[in-house]
């Protein structure tokens, strides 16, 4: 191979493309030159054994024969393309497609669906009630006596002297109890309101989960490994967590469950106010009074309890700043969740 | 609850780091919420000496202070005009930010002076209301020590979320205590020895109470010959470092030992208090009295009053009256402790609408036992801090002695709850510790429990259980990974809701989720009485909404005006009325509540289809979508009415949907009226049907049909008609007719024009005809086609169009 022999390839390939006019051809003119087996990369190949003197010329030819191999693959390829638009009767198939729109569910419902799947998988079925509630179940019958101060952890919503907008998902709990015998083992999603300022962390309603197993031998631990599994499937399997005791009239014991923070990895950061965790629900094991309230035995079968509102978690988990945007409705934003 | 960490230490010895105390507390249920360090906050803030003052040369109400810090000096221009050189004060370096109110001290120039710092006011420093003069310190202070050491001893500041449940800890010594039992460390309460001289108390003052229910103690206890001032700087730090503002002694005594004790105190001025006496009773019905803060409270017959001889003189454990105030003139002060029952106090507060540090604490309930000694750690304290004398004894009335709880205990219940053994040792240790009696019993394994009285909460057994995990330590508890479980009988497949999303999803739409709280107007639609909310947040919250249409119209016009023209939308959820409806239950009182599904269109039916471009949603579209999803439920035998409802004018033509002669919902084009109030002026279409009718079908067993063996034969034909014939009467007369072959009669085409003639159109229909027997012959095919020609013609006068 010599410097005349690569000039001279590269007048063959300009005369070569010429009478390339089908797609098929192009192809042929493509293995031909272009492939790694091909003629350009074969000639690349004798460069190594060319004299050292005449490399930089050999290379700098060499190169252009690529280029000018490329070049002229490029351009007919092209030129193919429109010839070809134009003889399918002028379609030009580069037009998109015509597309229907892509349905949604809202982020909420997303968020309760896929922790419902956790649920069912674990032998929960879903149980559901009415947002007109009245003292008995919401309160009453969940160990909150008449007068006392747990009832100001919940602003409530009042129709008249004993009716009101649920507070907490868990009068379903008392329904399911007072319907049926042991044992137990709903989630209970739905909506729930909350006489509070309007702003970007809370709205005057919002949406639970809770869940409620009852029987012979249900304990902490079992609660523990419970919720500990669902952090797991929902949050990732490296979240850590953490229960810590709180209070709930209808659980005793009762726990706030945190996780680590899943923005920061457990760092500390703005959304979990540096402290690298997040408070994501509440539990406990169900009140001995709750259990007399529905006609269980508490000394027959224990059971436990768990609550966490899904709003707040879908705001963290898909990283809307203000919980309005979520009943705003823009379609911009529910598009984003396909 | 505020927490002073410095505080704190009075009561027990802590060597931990105060933020493993903070832990600490977190994980016994105490939850420290934020955690503020005196040297976080005033980090920058240094005892500076002002060296030198001179006019400021541009400025006749300012000044240049030479201000060391103890190492350099700094130039500062100054507005105060108390400033002078050789105070000690309280030096801003530039960099530090300024607690009260965030700002960063910065060097400026001042009218072409340079000042590099500040010299602090009270109010600057958060520590007090002036912010005209400088804050001077006494002459110790010493140049370039921090002023968080100088002032606060480094003190750091809990706000711990106290639930409700424990009223014990709304104080020092209550938090004092639970840290004392995780460290098994010793509680140390104050001793309160009181000098007491002159006369009994008893000869002074007689105590009645009217209403032993509502007040079951109440002691009284008097100190003579103090001088009201402000009350002595450690105190005032601690109450300013817990958050409270410093008034006077008395007043700051009375706050003082409530945080530390949780009892709340009340002082009068005795001389104040007519006939030597106090009256504890209900008021009447509408008295009227003026508290504290010269407001008029008007009061029922449930509201406890302290009164003497003559008149009201405070509203029990809520808040003290204006007429018997201390004041700068008091010379001689009774000093109420009681002991007044939780759900009175908490009435009242309600009923009043007034929440203060003392009715919050009496609602949860504080120490009934504490009573009287905390009344005399009051008076000691005045005693020492004013040089006061302090009368014999006490007034103590307490007509039923409360007894203290008593619960049997049985250790094996720790295991059956919590899935973990605890030694009884263990369990005995921690009780103990929390100052609970354990005595053991007749039977192993069972105490008998005797509660201390200033734990409320602990009334049953497994109050105890949780005590002592709460102590032991819930991450002690294992976590159990797998459960034995008894089968449940429920149905676990996907409900209804999650099927009619499922459709909507590859039907294109965009689930929406409103506020089922609405204004009164967007009900006025329906034609449903609405439920009301009794105490609704603001106006545009009144109601509940009887209809999902009107929520999704303000959604309509939220997107509109933000550019969003083309709507697929839809909304399954509840609505409510006072009045039945289809599909709704009625759970509570006369409230009907059902599950609803909204639908609306509106804008382009495709925008992302290109050859539709320019299609607008019509009403057909809406009808189309009705169709599917009801057929995609097998609900074929929907009945389509056009019906004129007087009460629900959200539409103009509304087309009802029926079933078995039910009107289950209805579809339309929203009425202009009611578009128009909603400032839309793009044409919506809008469909709503109660869910429990495709509920009813969800249910109904599939089964196979055999597939048909022969093939279908299609003709199409076209029927010249009257303009006020219905396509439904149409099909209806092909169906009735073509039996038994007529499978499927599909509308494909209207047309009117002039070939036609005025007042006529022709519709093309196409009819599939099937037999499950043989294949179709042509003559059994225009036998059928010619019978249904006829009986168009005779039943509508339609003329087959050849
Ligand atoms: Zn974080």
């Amino acid at each position: 191979m010599n410097l005349k022999s690569v000039y001279e390839t590269i007048e063959t390939l300009k005369a070569e493309i010429q009478t390339v006019s089908t797609k098929e051809d192009l192809e042929q003119f493509r293995l031909k030159y272009l492939v790694r087996k091909g003629i350009v990369q074969q000639m690349f190949e004798g460069l190594k054994t060319a004299a050292p003197e005449e490399r930089p010329l050999l290379g700098k030819a060499l190169n252009e024969l690529r280029q000018t191999a490329q070049r002229l693959f490029d351009e007919k390829k092209s030129q193919l393309e429109q010839v070809q638009t134009a003889s399918k009767g002028g379609i030009d198939l580069t037009i998109p497609g015509r597309r229907r729109p892509i349905g949604t569910k809202h982020p909420i419902t997303q968020a309760l669906d896929d922790m419902t799947d956790i649920f069912k998988a674990m032998g929960f079925a879903v149980a559901l009630g009415p947002e007109i509630e009245d003292d008995f179940h919401n309160f009453e019958a969940l160990n909150f006596p008449p007068d006392h101060p747990a009832r100001d952890m919940q602003d409530t919503f009042f129709l008249d002297e004993t009716a009101l907008l649920r507070t907490h998902t868990s009068p379903v709990q008392i329904r399911v109890m007072m319907n049926q015998k042991p044992p137990i083992r709903h989630i209970m999603p739905g909506r729930v309101y909350r006489n509070e300022a309007i702003s970007a962390r809370s709205y005057c309603m919002f949406h639970q989960l809770e869940g409620l197993a009852v029987d012979e031998n249900i304990t902490f631990a079992e609660l523990k490994g419970t919720l500990a599994t669902f952090a797991k499937k929902f949050f990732g399997s490296n979240v850590r967590y953490v229960f810590r005791p709180s209070f709930f009239p209808f659980t005793e014991p009762s726990a706030e469950m945190d996780i680590s923070c899943f923005l920061c990895n457990g760092k500390g950061c703005r959304v979990c106010k540096q402290s690298g965790w997040l408070e994501i629900l509440g539990c406990g094991m169900v009140d001995p009074n709750v259990f007399k309230a529905v006609g269980y035995d508490p000394e027959e079968v224990t059971g436990y309890a768990f609550g966490m509102g899904i709003d707040r978690t879908a705001l963290l988990l898909y990283g809307i700043d203000d919980i309005r945007m979520l009943y705003e409705n823009d379609t911009r934003l529910l598009n984003q969740f396909t | 609850m505020n927490i002073s960490f410095n505080w704190l230490q009075d009561y027990v010895k802590i060597q931990e780091s105060y933020y493993e105390i903070a832990d600490r507390l977190t994980m016994i249920g105490l939850e420290v919420e934020s955690v503020r360090s005196t040297k976080e906050i005033y980090k920058d803030f240094v005892v500076g000496k002002v060296c030198d003052v001179r006019q400021h040369p541009n400025a006749d109400r300012l000044t240049v202070c030479e201000v060391s810090d103890g190492k350099t000096k700094h130039t500062v221009v100054c507005g105060a005009r108390n400033v002078a050189a050789g105070q000690k004060i309280v030096f801003a370096r530039v960099g530090s930010v300024v607690p009260s109110n965030g700002m960063k001290v910065r060097a400026v120039e001042i009218r072409g002076q340079l000042s590099s710092g500040m010299i602090c006011s009270e109010y600057e420093l958060d520590i007090g209301d002036d912010h005209e003069g400088i804050f001077v310190l006494s002459d110790d202070a010493k140049p370039g020590d921090l002023f968080s050491q100088y002032y606060w001893d480094d003190d750091v500041v809990f706000e711990i979320g106290i639930t409700p449940n424990r009223p014990d800890c709304l104080s020092h010594i209550g938090v004092a205590r639970d840290i004392a039992a995780i460290y098994k460390r010793q509680l140390r309460i104050p001793e309160i020895p009181v000098k007491e001289s002159g006369k009994s108390v008893k000869s002074l003052l007689s105590i009645d109470i009217k209403d032993a229910d509502h007040c079951p103690r109440y002691v009284g206890r008097i100190i003579d010959g103090i001088k009201i001032g402000p009350s002595p700087d450690w105190m005032q730090r601690r109450l300013k470092m817990i958050g409270i503002r410093p008034i006077n002694i008395v007043v700051d005594v009375t706050n003082y030992v409530m945080m530390e004790y949780g009892q709340p105190l009340h002082a009068f001025d005795f001389n104040l208090i007519d006939g030597n006496k106090i009256i504890v009773r209900l008021a009447n019905d509408g008295e009227t009295f003026v508290t504290l803060d010269e407001k008029e409270r008007k009061l029922t017959n449930n509201n406890l009053l302290i009164c003497d001889a003559k008149r009201p003189v405070a509203i029990a454990g809520v808040m003290g009256g204006l007429n018997s105030e201390i004041n700068n003139g008091t010379t001689s002060v009774l000093i109420e402790s009681a002991y007044f029952a939780p759900f009175s106090v908490r009435r009242t507060s309600r009923h009043l609408g007034l929440v203060s540090e003392s009715s919050y604490r009496f609602e949860r309930g504080v120490d009934p036992l504490q009573t009287a000694d905390v009344a005399d750690r009051a008076v000691r304290l005045m005693q020492q801090l004013t040089g006061g004398n302090v009368y014999r004894g006490r007034v103590d009335i307490y007509p039923n002695k409360i007894k203290p709880v008593r619960v049997s205990f049985r250790s094996n219940q720790v295991e059956r709850v919590l899935g973990i053994s605890i030694s009884a040792v263990t369990v005995k240790g921690i009780l103990k510790r929390l100052g609970v009696e354990v005595k053991e019993t007749q039977k192993r394994n069972e105490w008998r429990c005797v509660i201390p009285a200033y734990r409320p909460d602990l009334e049953r057994e497994i109050d105890l259980i949780e005590e002592v995990v709460r102590i032991y330590g819930y991450d002690k508890i294992p976590v159990q990974e797998r459960a034995s479980i008894r089968f449940i009988e429920d149905d676990v497949r996907p409900g209804i809701q999650d099927r009619i999303r499922e459709w909507f999803v590859g039907a294109g739409f965009n689930e929406i989720v409103c506020n089922s709280m609405v204004p009164g107007n967007c009900n006025a639609f329906t034609g449903r009485t609405a439920v009301q909310v009794n105490n609704p947040q603001n106006q545009d919250m009144t109601d509940l909404r009887t209809s999902l249409i009107p929520g999704m119209l303000n959604v309509v016009r939220h997107n509109l005006n933000r550019g969003n023209e083309n709507l697929r939308l839809y909304e399954i959820g509840h609505i409510f009325s006072r009045d039945a409806f289809h599909g709704s239950t009625n759970y509570i009182n006369d409230y009907h509540e059902g599950e609803s599904l909204g639908i609306i269109l509106t804008g382009s039916r495709n925008p992302d289809d290109w050859s539709l471009k320019d299609a607008e949603f019509d009403f057909f579209d809406l009808k189309g979508e009705v169709e599917s999803l009801l057929g995609k439920f097998s609900l074929d035998n929907i009945e389509y009415n056009i019906y004129h409802s007087t009460s629900n004018t959200l539409i103009d033509d509304t087309i009802g949907i029926e079933y078995q002669g039910v009107l289950r919902g209805y579809f339309g084009k929203a009425s202009n009226d009611v578009l128009k109030s909603f400032d839309i002026e793009n044409k919506v279409y809008v469909a709503e049907m109660d869910v429990a009718l495709l509920r009813e079908f969800f249910r109904v067993e599939k089964k196979y049909n055999e597939v048909p063996k022969y093939p279908p034969v299609h003709r199409d034909l076209a029927f010249i008609l009257d303009e006020a014939v219905s396509y439904r009467n149409l099909e209806r007369i092909i169906r009735e007719n073509g039996r038994p072959l007529i499978q499927k009669v599909s509308f494909f085409d209207v047309y009117r024009g002039e070939k036609i003639g005025s007042g006529k159109k022709s519709v093309a229909v196409a009819l599939e005809l099937l037999s499950n027997e043989k294949t179709l012959t042509q003559p059994e095919i225009d036998n059928t086609v010619a019978q249904i020609v006829r009986a168009v013609e005779q039943n509508l006068g339609g003329v087959l169009r050849s």
